[in-house]
């Protein structure tokens, strides 16, 4: 998909936001919507201007007009998040042509492979996959959790393209008894003593899980932030799998305990993932896919309408895998919901755009809600669930409106 | 593996890459589900990794006595932000995040710098 290539929604974006606020970041600064929430909007080497949450290392967050852009999030707009001291590692150790994947561990046969030895010697596939951190939203969660604050710019939906993770793990013939599978990228503390960043999954969920070794992101070479040169792409799966500039993958016969899988990322171990605000769960589990999630894009809170005029409105869904089935919208603040149009289907692990003309007739306050479900009948708490780690927001957002 | 560490590449990668591509990219089948295989050809944007530098300056700690222990064993693994954005908490959950840094993380904290770090988070970002 092109920007700009859909007449959807621009005309109307644009006359929403001449007579109300758009959130659009003319700025060289943004404020979140909550308490310590003003963050400043950064250039950084092959992005625009993006919403800095940290500088070291960086995490930086998609404006979110972008997501009303086009349903593919552009490169130069693709949140970027590292977690240790030493990233991100600089070019120097990123030359493509001296660059090696190392499947090694318990396999029959090690592998070192170079770019070019893994995009010409297995089948090269694309799939079209949203990426979400984890802690996406997390700065929204009542009452407040220590971690990264964002608001809802951590995610992005690309085109990507690579080899299949399950035929790359194959080619080196994993030795009976082989249990989990470790990914390693340049992800890398400046400190010893501080657990480089692996993460693990079950071998069969590996086999499995439709992962890509990916080199290419909407047609482009990955960017560097966005873990150039190959990463993993585990589509359905939180952005913390996601290992990027991946350079190993081990595969071992036990239960990996690393601080990234234990105690980082973990969650409630109950179907919603969720305990009373302020409590501990009994027990958890590593964080894995998606929950629903749906948003408004084409209007930004607090923006003015007047009445009796047509606007579409416009948004997003997606979920872990199992594709969004329907998006339902209210436009009273919940009191009554119609189905909206669902846009052209980009595969079951993208964006779903849907949309969905309104008149608003009455003057006044008012605010819209979205609430996607998805092909098992999943969808979205009309109150927010609460865990300690504020990972996996997926409230029934809410956009306050004003029509004149 | 271990990444090389030599200076970046010669720009030939590139000219190589974008002969390469220029060769016509074949239209692409939406994935309805899962991947779907695709013809082998070269990433499209050469390495441009001469241009690949962070933007200068990082926000740090005041350079005052209470803010000393944070520049000293804080700074070190990351910039001052990752507390300025942080929400109010109490003091219990700020001595806990120091102790997570410490032991589960690893982070290079003594012992007695602690109670001065927890000092600085309380007055700073604790709830009233």
């Amino acid at each position: 998909m092109h920007r700009g290539s859909r007449p959807w929604d621009r005309r109307n974006f644009l006359r929403a936001g001449l007579i109300g606020t758009t959130g659009l970041a003319l700025a060289d600064s943004v404020e979140m919507p909550f308490e310590f929430g003003s963050r400043p909007l950064v250039k950084y080497p092959q992005k625009r201007p993006l919403i800095r949450l940290t500088t070291r290392p960086p995490q930086l967050e998609t404006p979110f007009e972008v997501f009303n852009e086009s349903l593919l999030t552009p490169n130069d707009a693709f949140f970027v998040r590292y977690h240790l001291g030493g990233s991100p590692p600089p070019a120097s150790v990123l030359d493509p042509k001296t660059f090696r994947l190392a499947v090694a561990g318990t396999v029959g046969k090690e592998l070192s492979l170079s770019l070019e030895e893994l995009r010409n010697g297995f089948e090269n596939v694309e799939v079209v996959a949203v990426n979400q951190c984890s802690g996406n939203s997390r700065g929204y969660f009542q009452p407040r959790i220590p971690g990264g604050q964002s608001g809802h710019g951590a995610m992005g939906c690309a085109r990507w393209r690579g080899v299949r993770l399950a035929d790359v793990l194959k080619a080196a013939s994993p030795a009976a008894g082989s249990r989990q599978v470790l990914f390693d990228g340049l992800d890398r503390p400046l400190v010893p003593t501080i657990p480089d960043f692996v993460k693990s999954l079950e071998l069969d969920e590996a086999l499995d899980s439709g992962g890509l070794l990916a080199w290419e992101m909407n047609g482009e070479a990955l960017p560097w932030l966005n873990g150039y040169p190959l990463r993993l792409v585990l589509p359905g799966h939180y952005g913390t799998y996601w290992i990027k500039h991946l350079h190993s993958v081990r595969l071992v016969d036990a239960e990996f305990k690393g601080f990234w899988m234990n105690p980082a990322y973990r969650i409630p171990d109950d179907p919603c993932a969720h305990v009373e605000p302020g409590m501990t769960p009994k027990r958890t589990v590593p964080i894995r896919r998606f929950n629903v999630r749906s948003f408004l894009t084409s209007l930004s809170s607090e923006a003015r309408l007047r009445s009796g005029d047509e606007t579409l409105l416009r948004g997003i869904a997606f979920d872990g895998g199992a594709g969004i089935r329907e998006v339902l919208v209210s436009t009273d603040d919940g009191r009554s919901w119609s189905g909206a149009a669902l846009g052209r289907d980009l595969g079951r692990f993208a964006f779903r755009e849907w949309t969905l003309a309104w008149k608003p007739s009455m003057a006044g306050a008012t605010a819209v809600k979205v609430r996607a479900v998805n092909r098992l009948g999943e969808s979205q708490p009309m109150e927010p669930l609460w865990n300690p780690a504020g990972y996996m927001r997926n409230v029934v957002e809410r956009t306050p409106l004003v029509v004149l | 593996m271990s990444p090389s560490r030599r200076p970046k590449s010669s720009p030939n990668v590139a000219v190589a890459w974008l002969a390469a591509f220029s060769v016509g990219m074949a239209v692409v089948a939406l994935a309805a589900v899962g991947p779907v295989a695709v013809p082998e050809e070269p990433p499209r944007n050469p390495h441009v990794a001469d241009a690949w530098t962070l933007p200068a300056g990082e926000p740090v700690f005041p350079a005052d006595e209470e803010a000393m222990p944070l520049r000293r064993h804080c700074q070190l693994c990351h910039s001052s932000d990752y507390i300025s954005t942080q929400p109010r908490l109490s003091r219990k959950a700020w001595e806990a995040n120091v102790e997570k840094m410490r032991s589960k993380y690893g982070a290079p904290i003594p012992t007695n710098a602690v109670p001065a770090i927890v000092e600085y988070l309380v007055k700073n970002h604790g709830t009233p």
